[in-house]
């Protein structure tokens, strides 16, 4: 049984550093996320996907964050991920006719196009842990939520909440590593008085729904405390919302910002252009 | 602790409701616990307490509360649906029409219930409040599946309903423990916060 859950989370936390990363402007940082994040989800092609994840490996490399560190979380979420791809493998061989078999015993079967699907939403579910995680481990959250809300801003017109939904944004990554780490201490003060959360198999669901309690419970209860202490603290600050709020920070985008974004962007596309109605 | 309800802390209990909602899909894999928001208890049975955060904050806060975290599951979960291979059962929660859209209404539904019935006792509203949202999550997510994938709904629902009836008491269970939990803790009469 592990204990060490942050270590299965990263997002939230943020990893001091002076690389061209992390003195990006966060809009550029942001919206270069979204481009790849978008692509890696709905590309339907293996080797777009392999591109892309290199993309963003060179990323992190140039980010200077250990590749072991933010590889943790795969890693150890792999058997389940393992797990529920086998099944998807065996699903698909079955439902999917008009591929290459590669196995058949029967009941059991594999075909090329499954394993391809397989090893597509294998690599997808990599990129996407790192990076949903980069933005955040490489810029500060103030930063992070004036982009939000400057990239948000043009809704602004349209009557949405722009500021309120940027802090919702920031606060609520920055409440991830908080609760984990407070979901962590709860699993420990259970353990240590014998609570067995770990060893429990399925075919005990009364013990399974008393050990869910004394972890969900404290958790909520616990935030929600924070919560009231941080809108006491805004409240005592002064804070009244969006309206009139000028701001500490002020981003300027360099040229470097623009060339960036704009290379990111030609670069997935032209990676999707020239993969596009291909499997591999 | 005060009990007024200022726009700043709305926001600041959205935020952290949906912070709730990662933490819940952090995989644990602790024996029947793939995340502390997804249980094996069987074969072929698991369940998920992925829309108590909905329920909660709308009895604490509000229908918009409810409804903001709702929607924020259901974009989570059209997420998580986008990375499963194509054609695999769960990629049907990439159609917003049955990931995000039936996620909206559990906060609401369970706010009304929980008002409408003020004439009785709490734990009476809090546990059908927290059956309403489930409810809501679960009838809404199979309409909408039996209706974009065009498959007969009964059929559908009645292949998950031991689910649905352990997702019940467990949503019940834990409503009623958080928000008596909290309210204790702002009347005072707070005990071990671990």
């Amino acid at each position: 049984m592990s204990l060490e859950l942050s270590r299965n989370i990263l997002i939230g936390q943020y990893i001091p550093g002076a690389t061209l990363i992390h003195r990006l402007d966060p809009r550029t940082k942001i919206l270069c996320t979204l481009f790849l994040l978008f692509a890696v989800s709905f590309t339907r092609s293996l080797t777009a996907a392999v591109i892309y994840l290199v993309t963003i490996l060179a990323l992190v490399g140039l980010s200077r964050i250990p590749i072991a560190f933010v590889l943790r979380p795969f890693i150890r979420g792999l058997p389940v991920i393992l797990f529920f791809l086998s099944f998807s493998i065996l699903y698909l061989s079955w439902f999917q006719p008009g591929s290459l078999i590669l196995i058949d015993w029967g009941f059991i079967r594999v075909t090329s196009e499954a394993l391809l699907q397989a090893a597509l939403s294998l690599v997808r579910l990599m990129s996407i842990l790192l990076l949903v995680s980069l933005p955040t481990l490489t810029t500060r959250i103030t930063e992070l939520t004036h982009g939000v809300e400057l990239l948000l801003q043009p809704g602004a017109r349209i009557g949405l909440p722009v500021h309120e939904l940027a802090l919702v944004i920031t606060i609520a990554l920055r409440f991830v590593p908080i609760l984990t780490e407070e979901l962590e201490r709860v699993i420990k003060a259970q353990a240590s008085r014998g609570g067995e959360i770990g060893e429990l198999s399925w075919k005990q669901p009364r013990q399974i729904a008393q050990s869910l309690l004394p972890l969900v419970v404290p958790l909520f209860v616990n935030a929600f405390r924070r919560a009231e202490e941080l809108a006491v603290a805004m409240e005592a600050r002064g804070y009244l919302g969006g309206r009139g709020r000028t701001k500490f920070i002020q981003l300027h985008g360099t040229w470097i910002d623009l060339i960036v974004t704009v290379a990111m962007l030609v670069f997935v596309a032209g990676v999707w252009y020239a993969t596009s109605g291909r499997w591999l | 602790m005060p009990n007024t309800s200022s726009t700043t802390r709305k926001l600041v209990i959205t935020a952290v409701l949906i912070a709730i909602s990662i933490v819940l899909s952090i995989p644990l894999n602790m024996g029947p616990f793939i995340s502390l928001g997804f249980i094996v208890i069987g074969p072929t049975i698991a369940i998920t307490i992925m829309h108590v955060p909905a329920i909660i904050g709308a009895i604490l806060e509000g229908p918009l509360v409810g409804l903001v975290v709702g929607g924020a599951f259901g974009l989570f979960s059209l997420f998580l649906a986008s990375q499963q291979p194509a054609g695999s059962p769960n990629a049907i929660f990439v159609d917003p029409i049955i990931s995000v859209v039936p996620r909206l209404f559990i906060g609401p539904v369970a706010w009304a219930i929980y008002v409408g019935l003020k004439a009785l006792g709490m734990q009476v509203r809090l546990i059908s409040s927290a059956i309403a949202g489930t409810l809501t999550n679960t009838l809404l997510v199979i309409g909408a599946i039996a209706l974009r994938l065009n498959v007969p709904f009964l059929a559908t629902l009645a292949s998950v309903s031991v689910n649905v009836a352990l997702e019940l008491i467990v949503a019940a269970i834990i409503v009623v423990a958080v928000v008596s939990a909290l309210r204790g803790a702002a009347s005072g009469r707070s005990g071990s916060s671990v």
